[in-house]
């Protein structure tokens, strides 16, 4: 599956050099050197995601993601510099989707964008997740630990999904159910200790890992 | 900070100021004894002759003594012409002639059995009348004087000490205010005050450059980031990408305190409501330490603060546990009161001096430690939030304190 995404940012070096990262890991990228642009892209083609820089002359990022808002809910990732941290929270609450911190690592944007993508669309048949010795297919709602077949319950396969989704990264116990799918209200946040438990018996107990009064996280292969 | 005691402005307030006031007592004094000593060195020098003045006057009214009428007016003539009382008595005491004014320490004339004569000069010859009072009562006032003169003096020089002393200590908007009496007192007062605005422009100048100068690093290290990802999946040494991944991330962090330093130096903080589990989240990734060691009261808890700046005070104090405390133990997140408390433990020997841990510059025993900027900032940060950073020795390991009021609306900085 390649994807198409737009990178609003007016640094052209960083363009080249991750467009000769990303092209053979399926993602086609192409450039727009200032917001004003970048809505005029968005306006022409068609895209799956964009990655939009906050720090820009001209319109801002947060100006131009308030109008990307106005007339897509396409996918946004905000690039911003770690020394502000405000823009991240205004961006988030504006409506991006994710944001990684310029200097970012190509593999952890490779990874939100794909994130960010199976978020937007859940449906997208084959897919399949893998890590620390756990295979999902989305699809048949199948799971292997170690190449044997687990059955699991659809909310415990929900909660395993969106875990694995954010591997190695701490999933607070109310953003759990919502990623999940399971914003109703006969899923309580106790209920979700109860079936992680159940969870953790039928992978093995240190797969899943509890961060007291905050949530989970589930162990990530190169996590040491 | 602690209020320290200035010598300088202790010695013009105190010492220059008595010292003048004692020097101008003193020159009072002298001034005062060396007229009494001139006007006394003047009545022995006077031109009168009391003896011959009193023999002289003696022969003429015993000449006369026995003659009324020419005692009478003898008398009356030296009365007038030497203007003196004149008052004369016969041998039993009895009153004769009265001209002039009495007094009570006269000069007399003796003539033996015949009677006497008695002369006043008025209160010019009353040694005793004479009043030390006025003199004592000038002499104060001109002293009082001398005090006025002696505060108002030194009243700009102290001023004038405090605020070269705030600028040295780093308050660059002192500066001297009000007017200044004296032409050269002005001079020196706006000559400071020009100084102090060409200093500050110069470091806003500098720190500006600083900060952007930083900012821009950033930009070739996210271009060497990417780099090295695309090297990693061309089957580059994997070890040697490492290597170079993590001096990245080195010169990544460096910028990072560089810039909060500058945003603390400029005063800009900007506080807005945030979670702080959310934020220990944020710090414990940023700073590559396992989350689960993360405890916390719920999945918020909401703080008053500046985001970049306690998310890099965190990452710092989560980075000094990891790399010179033997690894985070454990890290809690709490209410306390009205305040937020973030402590994390490490399982490492402990700070060797509990005070100097947050001082720029330490290093603690094992001498490691960039420069010490890490748990330096971690303070300033806290401060500037009007919270606190403590460290305490466990027993094994140690624990690191942030405390930060929750509504974060009083800023407690001096």
């Amino acid at each position: 599956m390649s994807v198409r995404v737009l990178l609003i940012d007016d640094d052209a070096r960083l363009f080249e050099l991750l467009h000769g990262f990303l092209a053979p890991n399926d993602v086609t990228l192409e450039h727009a050197r200032s917001g004003a642009a970048g809505l005029d892209a968005l306006d022409r083609g068609t895209y799956d995601a964009v990655l939009l820089d906050v720090m820009m002359p001209a319109i801002d990022g947060l100006e131009t993601l308030r109008r990307i808002r106005a007339r897509s809910p396409i996918p946004v990732i905000m690039l911003t510099a770690r020394g502000d941290e405000a823009d991240r929270v205004v961006g988030l609450e504006m409506g991006a989707d994710d944001y990684i911190a310029k200097p970012f690592s190509s593999r952890e944007l490779l990874a939100r964008v794909r994130a960010v993508l199976r978020r937007m669309h859940p449906e997208v048949g084959a897919e399949r997740l893998s890590e620390s010795g756990v295979e999902v297919e989305i699809g048949s709602r199948r799971v292997r630990v170690d190449g044997d077949d687990v059955t699991l319950t659809g909310l415990e396969f929900d909660l395993l999904v969106a875990l694995m989704r954010r591997s190695g990264r701490v999933v607070p116990r109310g953003n759990l159910l919502t990623e999940a799918g399971r914003t109703d209200a006969t899923v309580g946040e106790r209920t979700v200790d109860v079936h992680i438990s159940k969870l953790r018996k039928k992978l093995g107990a240190d797969l899943i890992r509890t961060v007291r009064g905050v949530g989970y996280v589930f162990a990530r292969d190169d996590a040491s | 900070m602690k209020r320290r005691r200035n010598p300088l402005l202790g010695y013009f307030r105190r010492r220059l100021r008595r010292r003048l006031f004692a020097w101008f007592g003193l020159a009072i004094v002298v001034a005062g004894m060396l007229t009494a000593g001139l006007a006394w060195l003047g009545w022995r020098k006077a031109p009168l002759n009391e003896a011959a003045v009193e023999q002289f006057a003696t022969h003429r009214f015993e000449a006369v003594w026995d003659d009324d009428a020419q005692r009478a007016a003898l008398a009356q003539t030296l009365a007038s012409d030497l203007a003196v009382g004149v008052r004369t008595f016969d041998a039993t005491d009895g009153p004769l002639e009265t001209y002039g004014p009495a007094c009570d320490h006269p000069y007399r004339l003796d003539l033996r059995a015949r009677g006497r004569v008695e002369l006043c000069g008025g209160d010019a010859w009353d040694v005793d009348g004479f009043s030390w009072v006025p003199l004592v009562v000038g002499g104060l006032a001109l002293w009082f004087a001398s005090g006025v003169i002696a505060f108002r003096l030194t009243r700009p020089l102290a001023q004038l000490v405090r605020v070269t002393k705030a600028i040295g200590e780093g308050d660059l908007d002192a500066r001297m205010r009000g007017r200044v009496r004296g032409l050269e007192l002005r001079a020196i007062a706006d000559a400071v005050n020009d100084m102090a605005d060409r200093i500050q422009a110069m470091l806003s100048a500098e720190r500006a450059l600083l900060a952007s100068v930083s900012h821009e690093i950033r930009t070739p290290l996210g271009h060497l980031r990417v780099l090295l990802d695309t090297a990693r999946s061309q089957d580059a040494d994997p070890r040697l990408l490492d290597e170079l991944d993590s001096e990245v991330e080195a010169i990544d962090q460096l910028v990072g305190q560089l810039l909060a330093e500058s945003r603390l130096d400029a005063d800009r903080i900007e506080r807005r409501p945030l979670n702080a589990v959310e934020l220990t989240v944020r710090a414990l990734e940023r700073a590559n330490v396992d989350p689960t060691v993360l405890e916390a009261d719920g999945e918020s808890v909401p703080v008053q603060a500046d985001a970049t700046l306690l998310l890099q005070a965190l990452a710092n104090v989560l980075r000094n546990a990891d790399e010179h405390g033997g690894g985070v133990t454990n890290v809690n997140v709490a209410r306390d009161g009205d305040d937020v408390c973030i402590h994390v433990d490490d399982a490492g020997p402990g700070f060797d001096d509990l005070e100097r841990a947050f001082e720029s510059g330490y290093q603690g025993a094992d001498g490691k430690g960039a420069l010490g900027l890490g748990l330096a900032l971690v303070r300033r940060v806290a401060e500037a939030h009007g919270g606190a950073a403590r460290a305490h020795n466990l027993d094994p390991g140690a624990r690191v304190t942030l405390r930060l009021p929750s509504a974060g609306t009083t800023d407690r900085r001096p």
